[in-house]
C-alpha cells in the first residue's frame, strides 16, 4: 500500500518550517521498542516504505509493527529544462516533516536484541541519525 | 504494596519566568505539590530523584516528602508522582508533579500491568502477545497501593484473551476499567499480502481533492472550467509569444 493521502484539501502546500523539536509523537504509545529520530528532515514516502520493508523482512513473521509517521505534505517540482515562471510545479512526491525526538516506528512481540537488529537495518534506509529506545528508559540528570 | 521513597524537597517562593531554567542549571529539578488543599512550588536534588525513579518499577510509588521551608522548618507530606516531564532527546528530568494524598482517603491511580510467563500460543502456536492495556486504573487506600499488577499469561493460546474482569488484584484494590476490555491477547501475526496490479494502479493516482460542501457539484464544475480556461490561456499565450519572438528576429533582416 502506497503511503499517500487518500483525500486532501489542497494539492500543493507551502514549504513550511522545520525548526524546533518534536512535541508530539515523542513517547512510546503502542510497542515496547521504538526508533527515534535525532535529526530534522523531510522523510519521503519511498524512504518510509523502504524502512518498513527492511523491518518486516527481518521480523520473520513475528512481532507487530506500528508506523507513527505519515507523509501528508506534497512536494512539487518543475519539469527539467523549463523556464522560470508559469506557476508552481506539479506534486512530485509526499513527505513527513520529522523533527528531533519524533518516534518513527514501534515494535512489539520481539526480543530486545531482535528488535534492535531490525531497527538497525531500517535505520540504514533513513536519511538521518536515529536511536533505539525502550519503555524502561533511564532518566538522568 | 508500592515502595515508599523518602525525598527531601525545598519550598521555593520564586516562580515563573526564567527561574525554573536557573534551578535546572544549578543541578536541581523544579517540582510542584498539589492536592488536599495545598499548592506549593518545590525544588529537588536532580540526582537523588533520578536515582529514586530508576529504582522504581513504575511512577506509581508513594513518596514521603520532607519539605524544608525558607524559614528552616520542616513538614512531612505523603504524595504520589502524577507526572514526570522529561526531555525526549537527552532524557533529563525537566519537572515533576506530586499529588498530595491522605493516609485514610481512597485514591485513583494508573498501575502498570506486567505479564508473567510465556503464553502457549506464543511458544508453540507462533502467535504474538498483544498488550491491549499497559496500565489499569485502580482505586485503593495508599497502604494497599500495588507497585504493579502481575498477570500470568502462560495458559493463553492463540485467539484467547485475559480481560480486566479476570485479572487477580491484591486485597483492597478495585479496578475502574470496563470489565470486558482485554488486557492481553494472543494473536496470529498478519501476513503481508503482495499488492495486486489494480491496487498498485489505484495507489499511483493522485489523492482526491476535497471541495467545499456548500458549492457542491457546481463548485466542482466551476473549478473544472477554471482549470480548462487556465490551460487554454497558457496554450494561447505560448504561440503568441513565439510569434512575437519570430517577428523580432525577422525585423532586423528587413532593414
Amino acid at each position: 500500500m502506497a503511503l499517500v493521502p487518500k483525500r486532501v484539501k489542497f494539492r500543493k502546500t507551502q514549504r513550511g518550517s522545520r525548526k524546533g523539536f518534536a512535541t508530539r509523537c515523542i513517547t512510546l504509545a503502542f510497542g515496547s521498542f521504538g526508533l527515534q529520530s535525532l535529526d530534522r528532515c523531510w522523510l519521503t514516502n519511498v524512504q518510509i516504505e523502504a524502512a518498513r520493508v527492511a523491518l518486516t523482512r527481518n521480523m520473520n513473521r513475528k512481532g507487530k509493527l506500528w508506523i507513527r509517521i505519515f507523509p501528508d505534505k506534497s512536494v512539487t517540482a518543475r519539469p527539467p529544462e523549463t523556464r522560470m515562471g508559469k506557476g508552481k510545479g506539479q506534486p512530485e512526491f509526499w513527505v513527513a516533516v520529522i523533527k528531533p525526538g519524533t518516534i518513527l516506528f514501534e515494535l512489539d512481540g520481539l526480543l530486545e536484541a531482535d528488535a534492535k537488529e531490525c531497527f538497525r537495518l531500517a535505520a540504514s534506509k533513513l536519511p538521518m541519525a536515529t536511536r533505539f529506545i525502550t519503555r524502561e528508559r533511564k532518566l538522568v540528570f | 504494596m508500592a515502595k515508599r521513597l523518602g525525598i527531601k524537597a525545598k519550598v521555593r517562593a520564586e516562580i515563573g519566568g526564567r527561574r525554573p531554567r536557573r534551578i535546572r542549571s544549578s543541578g536541581r529539578v523544579p517540582a510542584i505539590l498539589y492536592g488536599a488543599g495545598t499548592s506549593q512550588a518545590l525544588e529537588l536534588n536532580g540526582r537523588e530523584i533520578a536515582e529514586a525513579l530508576h529504582g522504581a518499577s513504575s511512577e506509581s510509588v508513594l513518596i514521603d516528602l520532607t519539605l524544608e521551608s525558607e524559614g528552616g522548618g520542616t513538614t512531612k507530606r505523603m504524595a504520589l508522582i502524577r507526572e514526570v516531564q522529561h526531555d525526549p532527546l537527552r532524557d533529563t528530568i525537566e519537572h515533576i508533579d506530586f499529588h498530595a494524598i491522605e493516609e485514610n482517603k481512597k485514591l485513583r491511580v494508573e498501575v502498570p500491568v506486567h505479564e508473567v510467563g510465556e503464553a502457549v500460543g506464543v511458544r508453540t502456536g507462533g502467535g504474538i502477545l498483544d498488550h491491549n492495556l499497559r496500565t489499569l486504573r485502580v482505586e485503593c487506600l495508599p497502604k494497599d497501593l500495588p507497585e504493579r499488577i502481575d498477570v500470568d499469561v502462560s495458559a493463553l493460546d492463540v485467539g484467547q484473551a485475559i480481560h480486566v474482569g479476570e485479572v487477580k488484584l491484591p486485597e483492597g484494590v478495585t479496578v475502574l476499567n470496563t470489565k470486558e476490555l482485554p488486557v492481553f491477547m494472543v494473536l496470529l501475526p498478519k501476513v503481508e499480502e503482495a499488492p495486486t496490479p489494480e491496487a498498485a494502479a489505484a495507489a499511483a493516482t493522485e489523492p482526491e481533492v476535497i471541495r467545499q460542501k456548500k458549492e457542491g457539484e457546481e463548485a466542482g464544475a466551476v473549478a473544472d472550467k477554471g482549470e480548462k480556461k487556465d490551460a487554454g490561456k497558457a496554450e494561447k499565450k505560448e504561440p503568441a509569444k513565439a510569434d512575437a519572438k519570430e517577428g523580432a528576429k525577422k525585423e532586423p533582416a528587413k532593414k
